[in-house]
């Protein structure tokens, strides 16, 4: 008997479990803050318009996320936040499938990743511009509103660092590894070990051997910390927009050979969202520009180091630019 | 997650299945290795998966997993048998919870906090810091089954020993120890393999190991290295699994078979 | 003078040393009452001597402390003359040999190496340890060829005993110590065991320290029996028969069970009691002379004997009635006693026979006399009044040989 009542509520939990998971899923939850119009004011064809938008896992996609949902929430949408989607390419496929309206996506990714050339361009608004139309043309996914950000791949090391080698740029670099590959032993990640736009593609077009260089593989967190202690990470690998740049006091090397691709984050939407709905680009644009490395990396910095929450960040930065008003 | 980790010794009538087993499981680690390398290198494969898939890398790679795999063995060994021992003594069994709490902690904390917390704590990457927490994790089969062994011998046996006029060490060396051997090399087999699947974690602090193919393989979504490196890691551990059952099987004393 | 043939020692071969122990205590911290209070006994060199108790009493605990697997919280020990106490306690039970009730065999060695234990200890070299150990298993009766190489397992309850026992003598120690060996095989086994060991003993003279609570094993092992009561306390210190005829106190006799009297008749032979006498001829003997002698007496038969001395039938003054030779004449005798036979074999043998008497015949066969009811009965009395004078020290007899049957 006491079997068998285990073994019923063991079903209903497992059901409303997948209940519970499926339907978030598709529909999203709610929004966890309020705001109120700022500068952006409420816009009568988005009134009440179910918009439902989602983000990628990592800090910055999920900031950025909140960043539309309350900028679209002024507006007068009703929004659904389905940020923080676990897996790379899940959200594409969510955005393709219609779970998800509105995301920010980055050039570069659509680029190489969706669209699946081999050779970035380097000028930004080029890039932008190749991967809105291809992607229209390819798939009917709409690309709006590039932002000035661009959160690439880049070589850091610590101050100290710096200061003894007196590199600045990544060809200084390559020299280094050619002279002395025991001084410039560098930390990346499995991923950025082995893609083409990532070491092999950098080593290519900087003139060294990737073979010689001495590289240790890491977990991408544990990088940045390595490389601030620079005893066994001279460099590391790092993502430009990462707060723990600033939090760690690490020093970027200038990507002077234009080697890494763009990674500007776009408004993305389906035609048909994008066709019916012309105001969320609208209510977008400014917030875009205002969208600089400088602006996302400390709003990173927010969340990473300080451990903030990304809504709530998010909020205050749309209501220091005045975008918004709180409740 | 604390698993049912206090394996017995199998018994005689398994043992005759356990045999066949002893056949089988090489070739089928064979089998797996030699498809699944076939099977990626048949395929027309990008200049980001040869960067991967090529033979001095999985060379490389399994080699520094064996390496890792081993060293954790040895480490659990040295340190799981002894205390295990020690633990069983009169005058210290009422360590013996503490201990087994403490080991139990380490297979229960996920196994990649233990390599961030040691990185963390030294400053440092490399070997050592992927070594050193997977050991920990790979402590409490070991541990519990020397308890469990040393605490089976029948307790005539050992009187009679004493009995006799052997000292106690001589009792442990030449009666407690050589009976709760079984009962060791069945833990020990279950450590192994525990440690080479989480040895799949070690690259994360820099120790190498198959678990690069398949990070690399998830990020990128590259399946064909993905699965090179899972498949690679599942033989690893049915090989070693099969030498814990060769231990096993021939290295327990003979009168108890 | 009848033939006293000591049923354990043959008195030539004593290899055992006497143990004594003086004011022995043990007591646990946290008990109120010592496990063993007070022991004082001397246990002659070359016996047996059974400690026999209820469960709990401290036997066992009194036995260990011999060897000091139990250390004795104060008191004296001596072993053939050396103080216990003051000898490493591994040392000194490589001297002591010690047999348990699980026997405790090694499981993962083989039978020799089990055996070759203690010499091994003790350093002999191999070739020694080797001939030895066959020699052992050779006299508890495993054929070494056989059992030499296998493992505990792969034997018997009883079989493992006797390599216990084996292992126990392969040092040749004077002094073996022995804890309900028998006490986990059937009745049967149990019995062959307790044979062998009384055998054993009768060639090896050790002295023998023996556990148990079964009060008949006692009685047919032992040389002398301690009583032991609560914290080991000895109530009687004495031989079986004494105990038998006249036990010390009510626990005594309880413990005895109300079978006292038919046990004393397992301890006595018939050669030990007076027989009865009955008018014998030769086949080719005079009738007349035969008829002559059973006529006076009571029991009106006669036996009609071999040219060996040997009892072929009975005659009675009937059949001697109408015979000119005593040829052919009379009733065959079917069943005789032996002088070696007990005295409950003797009884056991008239109530089947259902015949007031039966014939004894010696170690060759030959006419020894009759045994009847009335002998048996008149000597159980004779023991009752011998041993109603004993008193109830620890002390045993000075002259420490057996009391039995003095003829009357």
């Amino acid at each position: 008997m006491n079997l068998l009542r285990k073994a019923i509520a063991a079903t209903a939990v497992t059901f409303c479990g997948v209940l519970a998971v499926s339907c978030g899923l598709e529909s999203g939850g709610a929004l966890p803050l309020s705001v109120e119009p700022g500068s952006i004011q409420p816009v009568p064809e988005l009134e009440g318009v179910p918009i439902t938008v989602g983000s990628k896992d990592f800090t910055e996609q999920v900031t950025l996320g909140y960043i539309i949902e309350f900028a679209l929430s002024a507006a007068g949408a009703d929004v659904r936040d389905l940020t923080n989607i676990q897996g790379s390419n899940s959200t594409r496929d969510a955005q393709l499938d219609g779970q998800i309206d509105v995301t920010y996506e980055y050039t570069g990714t659509g680029w190489i990743n969706y669209l699946g050339n081999e050779i970035p361009i380097p000028d930004p608004t080029a890039q932008f511009e190749a991967v809105r139309d291809e992607d229209l043309e390819r798939n009917g996914m709409v690309w709006v509103d590039p932002a000035p950000m661009n959160n690439t791949y880049a070589l850091a090391m610590s101050r100290q660092t710096a200061e003894e080698t007196g590199i600045t740029t990544l060809s200084e670099y390559a020299d280094l590894v050619n002279r002395d590959p025991a001084a410039a032993t560098t930390c990346v990640e499995t991923e950025f070990n082995v893609r083409q736009d990532g070491f092999p593609g950098m080593a290519a077009k900087y003139g060294f051997d990737p073979a010689r260089a001495n590289r240790q593989i890491l977990q991408t967190g544990i990088i940045y910390q390595a490389t601030a202690d620079g005893t066994q990470c001279k460099f590391g690998e790092v993502f430009t927009t990462d707060g723990r740049i600033i939090a760690l006091d690490l020093v970027l090397l200038e990507d002077d050979r234009q080697f890494f691709p763009k990674y500007n984050p776009a408004i993305t939407m389906r035609k048909d969202f994008a066709e019916e709905h012309p105001q969320v680009a609208e209510v977008m644009a400014p917030i875009s520009a205002a969208l600089t490395n400088e602006e996302i990396t400390e709003l990173n910095r927010r969340v990473d180091v300080e451990g903030e929450e990304p809504a709530d960040v998010a909020r205050d930065w749309l209501v220091q630019k005045g975008f918004v008003t709180l409740p | 997650m604390t698993a049912a980790v206090t394996t017995k010794p199998t018994a005689p009538a398994a043992r005759r299945s356990e045999r066949a087993r002893l056949l089988v499981q090489p070739i089928l680690v064979l089998f797996l290795v030699v498809g699944v390398l076939g099977w990626a290198f048949s395929r027309d494969l990008t200049a980001t998966q040869k960067g991967s898939l090529n033979a001095a890398n999985i060379a490389t790679l399994t080699w520094q997993h064996v390496l890792i795999t081993v060293v954790v063995v040895v480490i659990v060994v040295i340190v799981a048998v002894p205390l295990g021992i020690l633990l069983t003594r009169p005058g210290f069994t009422k360590l013996a919870p503490v201990f087994i709490g403490i080991a139990n902690i380490g297979q229960a904390a996920p196994a990649i906090g233990l390599l961030v917390l040691l990185f963390l704590a030294t400053g440092t990457t490399g070997f050592w810091i992927g070594v050193l927490p997977i050991a920990f994790y790979s402590l409490l089969p070991v541990l519990r089954n020397t308890i469990l062994g040393l605490q089976e011998v029948n307790p005539a046996v050992i009187d009679a020993g004493r009995g006799q006029g052997m000292t106690a060490g001589l009792v442990l060396r030449k009666v407690e120890f050589p009976l709760a051997v079984p009962y060791i090399l069945a833990g020990l087999r279950t450590s192994l393999v525990l440690a080479v699947g989480t040895a799949t974690l070690s690259f994360l602090v820099s120790a190498g190991g198959l678990g690069i193919l398949i990070d690399t393989g998830y990020k990128l979504r590259d399946n064909v290295t993905l699965v090179v490196g899972a498949v690679l890691a599942v033989a690893l551990a049915l090989l070693v699994d099969w030498c814990g059952a060769l231990a096993e099987e021939f290295l327990g004393p003979k009168g108890l078979r | 003078m009848t033939d006293l043939d000591t049923p354990h020692t043959n008195g030539s071969t004593v290899s055992g040393v006497d143990i004594v122990l003086e004011d022995v205590v043990k007591s646990y911290p946290g008990q109120e009452k010592a496990a063993v209070d007070n022991v004082s006994m001397r246990i002659p060199a070359g016996e047996i001597v059974v400690l026999v108790g209820p469960s709990g009493c401290g036997k066992t605990t009194t036995m260990r402390m011999i060897n000091r697997l139990i250390e004795p919280t104060s008191g004296k020990i001596t072993i053939g003359g050396k103080d216990a106490l003051s000898i490493d306690p591994d040392k000194l039970r490589r001297g002591i040999g010690y047999s348990i009730q699980q026997a405790g065999l090694f499981p993962h060695l083989t039978i020799a190496k089990n055996v070759g234990t203690v010499p091994g200890l003790i350093g002999w070299d191999k070739k020694k340890i080797a001939d030895r150990t066959d020699e052992m298993l050779d006299l508890v009766g495993l054929e070494p060829g056989l059992y030499r190489e296998r493992y505990p397992r792969q034997l018997s309850g009883g079989q493992q005993q006797r390599v216990g026992v084996a292992r126990a003598l392969a040092a040749d120690p004077p002094v073996l110590l022995m804890d309900e060996p028998f006490g986990a095989v059937d009745p049967i086994t149990r019995a062959l065991l307790q044979d062998e060991l009384m055998r054993l003993q009768s060639d090896l003279g050790k002295t023998i320290v023996f556990v148990t609570h079964d009060f008949n094993e006692a009685v047919k092992l032992g040389d002398r029996i301690a009583v032991l009561g609560n914290q080991s306390h000895i109530m009687q210190y004495d031989t079986p028969e004494a105990i038998l005829a006249h036990p010390a106190n009510d626990m005594v006799a309880g413990f005895i069970g109300a079978d006292a009297s038919l046990k004393q008749l397992t301890l006595t032979r018939v050669a030990e009691v007076e027989l009865l006498d009955c008018p014998t001829a030769y086949e080719d003997g005079s009738v007349d002379d035969l008829r002559a002698a059973i006529s006076p007496r009571k029991i009106k038969w006669g036996i009609v004997l071999d040219a060996r001395d040997r009892p072929i039938r009975w005659v009675s003054l009937h059949h001697l009635a109408t015979a000119t030779s005593l040829h052919d004449l009379g009733d065959p005798i079917d069943e005789v006693m032996s002088t070696q036979s007990t005295l409950q074999d003797a009884l056991e043998a008239l109530l089947a026979e259902s015949s007031a008497s039966t014939i004894v015949t010696g170690l060759h066969g030959e006419y020894r006399g009759l045994i009847t009811i009335d002998t048996l009965v008149a000597h159980l009395s004779a023991m009752r009044e011998e041993h109603a004078h004993d008193d109830e020290d620890a002390e045993p007899q000075q002259d420490g040989a057996s009391e039995r049957g003095t003829p009357s």
